[in-house]
């Protein structure tokens, strides 16, 4: 209790309150906007941050992440094109009760249901909190190298239908963090000669390539999107008794968020789609899923909510993302000397309420927003692609050229952003890319650190932890490759 | 349902205007491309990495650089050999090729913007890409110029003057008096 209170304390400053207001509204309208998205907001902002305190910074960065969901719901429902990524299965139910006069009855039960799916998520992130800080630091070296490998399996199986493009990126991702500079042993790896790539590739500048500049790229190299959303409707509250109703639903696709969340490599997207089947398998009017049914609305909402909170468990308990977005967000903890890990449990553990207690806060704004200002969030649906995608660009600039005043990563940023558009164009998965790139240096840090203590490979699965995440490794690629054998020829 | 509904979970942001890879000859032809960056820079592992006598193999530099060229190389092989039968005609390869570096013009505006910053200064640069490139690409109404313009100075106010993010001055700036010159160096 005491730690609550000293983590509620925290956030109760003005200049923290702001970045959480800032961030929430914000992630709102970002999510609003068709060809944003929160990926976007957070590589722009992220060198912004660095200026800020640790938690004033993390909080505004995770505003953002937490209520973007909520604002991405809105073009699903009103003009059948999903905010963000993992809006996508929202629209299935979301648009046809649109059409049928019932937008704001929809609108009300997606925000109800990311609401449930939110808040669950942090009430289980500070449950689990004093068990991790129990078990975080249990796990060594060998351990923790252990859980980045299964998190980069994770990411690769968790892309179906495209597991080997994915398995290409996060190599991609892997071979670029060695670029530059190795100080170990002090050589320089794939530099071809040039001072330039002594320093290596930027974790912040790829992101912004690829994430934001790429997404620019998309933009204005598009026709303008004719958008005429649907009429909203009557009626504020509507959907939350409904939600409610369907607690049973909202509560088990929470818990899909929740545990796909903490699972490292895996995200919203899978999280969305196995509490969409779930719920479908167990409601009594299957039938009417993908027509309008209330309770797939609720499962696609409730489930992507609720990972942002459990992804943080991994990265905070571990120092290991859970999904690119909170990768980004490692590197605010790395700037202010958080080092995330074992070691953070116990020396601030009221930080990590403060996070928590954050992303509560950012859930009630975000549906207090869309509760009462929903029609006017919708105008921002109405932005022409090109235009926007001039203004990201210029907006990514901020984030780039203040990381170092560098024309170098400008440039290197651009060419990043070419291969993000030669991505999305081709449809492989960009997000490999940055795990690999931060995975990638956990295990070879972790492998390093732990080769002291290992005289044949046996040793790395002798301790109990490493061996049950090998175990966990084994049966994923067991599913995964049982799934494939079941499937007439899918796509590899 | 969902499982035909699927694009790309990964992908940040959605578009509506994305071809699907697996099945048409782009797969192919990236993977084409990818697979032989990766056996050039396997090539140069022994040039461009050093190796440390005495040194456990999973702890020399050039291991991690090997087994992440090597998954590329096995991935995108095993993608080549399954997709053999889609690769397009080399028309399509062309035209396909030729969209693939559109984006390289808008990289061009970016590189550009980014150089005449410590000319112009932030504000005026951001302001003149913003009204240039946005006319290229046809925004060209009053109200959307306006619009651009309007981004542009919230984007100096939130970041430069607001959050004091770290930009140079404009060697412009030396032609202002003194007064407003160190007004200008510090909140724009």
């Amino acid at each position: 209790m005491d730690l609550l209170l000293d983590a509620a304390a925290q956030l109760l400053r003005l200049e923290v309150l702001i970045a959480l207001f800032a961030g929430a509204v914000g992630g709102v309208l970002i999510g609003a906007i068709p060809g944003v998205g929160p990926a976007v907001a957070i590589a722009i902002l992220l060198p912004a941050t660095f200026g800020f305190e640790p938690l004033v910074g993390l909080v505004l960065l995770l505003g953002i992440y937490g209520s973007s969901m909520f604002g991405g719901a809105l073009p699903a429902i009103l003009i059948n094109v999903p905010g963000t990524a993992v809006n996508a299965l929202t629209l299935l139910d979301g648009h046809p009760l649109a059409q049928r006069g019932e937008a704001r009855r929809a609108l009300s039960l997606a925000c109800s249901a990311s609401f449930i799916g939110g808040v669950f998520s942090v009430l289980c992130l500070m449950a689990f909190a004093p068990v991790l800080a129990v078990v975080a630091p249990l796990f060594g070296s060998r351990d923790i190298f252990m859980a980045a490998l299964l998190g980069a399996v994770c990411v690769v199986v968790a892309h179906r239908k495209r597991t080997m493009a994915a398995a290409a990126m996060l190599c991609l991702g892997i071979f670029i963090h060695t670029i530059g500079f190795e100080p170990v042993r002090f050589s320089t790896r794939f530099t071809f000669g040039q001072d330039w790539l002594n320093r290596g590739f930027g974790l912040i500048v790829v992101v912004l390539g690829l994430f934001a500049i790429g997404q620019a790229y998309t933009l204005l190299l598009s026709t303008d999107r004719p958008s005429t959303p649907l009429a909203m409707g009557r009626g504020r509250l509507h959907g939350l008794g409904e939600t409610l109703r369907h607690w049973r639903t909202a509560i088990s696709s929470s818990t899909y968020g929740v545990v796909m969340g903490i699972i490292p490599g895996v995200g919203e997207f899978t999280a969305q789609f196995f509490a969409y089947g779930h719920a479908q398998r167990r409601s009594k009017h299957p039938e009417q899923f993908g027509h309008g049914a209330p309770e797939g609305l609720i499962a696609a909402e409730s489930a992507n909510n609720a990972v942002p909170a459990a992804a943080m468990v991994p990265l905070l308990a571990l120092g290991i993302p859970g999904e690119a977005l909170t990768a980004m967000m490692l590197s605010v903890f790395y700037v202010h000397g958080v080092i995330p890990g074992p070691a953070l449990f116990q020396s601030q553990p009221e930080f990590l309420y403060s996070l928590g207690l954050a992303l509560l806060g950012a859930n009630i704004v975000a549906l207090g927003m869309l509760i009462s200002g929903a029609p006017l969030v919708a105008q921002v649906t109405r932005i022409p692609e090109r235009g926007l995608g001039v203004a990201v660009l210029a907006l990514a600039l901020v984030g780039v050229y203040s990381l170092r005043n560098s024309l170098v990563d400008c440039i290197v940023a651009a060419a990043f952003g070419v291969l993000g558009y030669i991505l999305r164009r081709i449809d492989w998965p960009i997000v490999p890319i940055i795990l690999g790139m931060v995975l990638g240096r956990i295990m070879e840090e972790k492998l390093r650190a732990a080769m002291a203590r290992v005289e044949s490979p046996l040793d790395f699965v002798s301790r109990p932890i490493s061996a049950i995440i090998f175990a966990l490794i084994l049966y994923v690629l067991f599913a995964h490759f049982r799934a494939l054998r079941r499937q007439p020829d899918a796509a590899r | 349902m969902a499982d035909n509904l699927a694009p790309n979970p990964s992908s940040p942001t959605p578009g509506p205007h994305r071809r699907r890879g697996v099945g048409d000859g782009t797969t192919f032809l990236f993977a084409a491309i990818l697979f032989a960056t990766a056996l050039s820079l396997l090539a140069q592992v022994d040039s461009e990495t050093r190796w440390f006598a005495g040194v456990d193999w999973p702890l020399q530099p050039r291991f991690w650089p090997t087994v992440a060229l090597l998954g590329m190389a096995s991935s995108t092989g095993w993608l080549l050999w399954r997709t053999r039968a889609q690769r397009s005609g080399w028309l399509n390869t062309v035209t396909e090729l030729l969209t693939w570096v559109r984006p390289m013009e808008y990289a061009a505006w970016f590189a550009a913007y980014a150089m005449i910053v410590p000319w112009l200064g932030y504000p005026l640069a951001t302001l003149l890409f913003l009204a240039l490139l946005g006319a290229r690409v046809g925004v060209r109404s009053v109200a959307g110029q306006l619009a651009l313009a309007a981004t542009g100075i919230a984007a100096v106010l939130i970041f430069r003057t607001l959050l004091a993010v770290k930009m140079p001055p404009g060697a412009i700036y030396e032609f202002l008096p003194a007064g407003v010159r160190n007004f200008a160096t510090l909140y724009l």
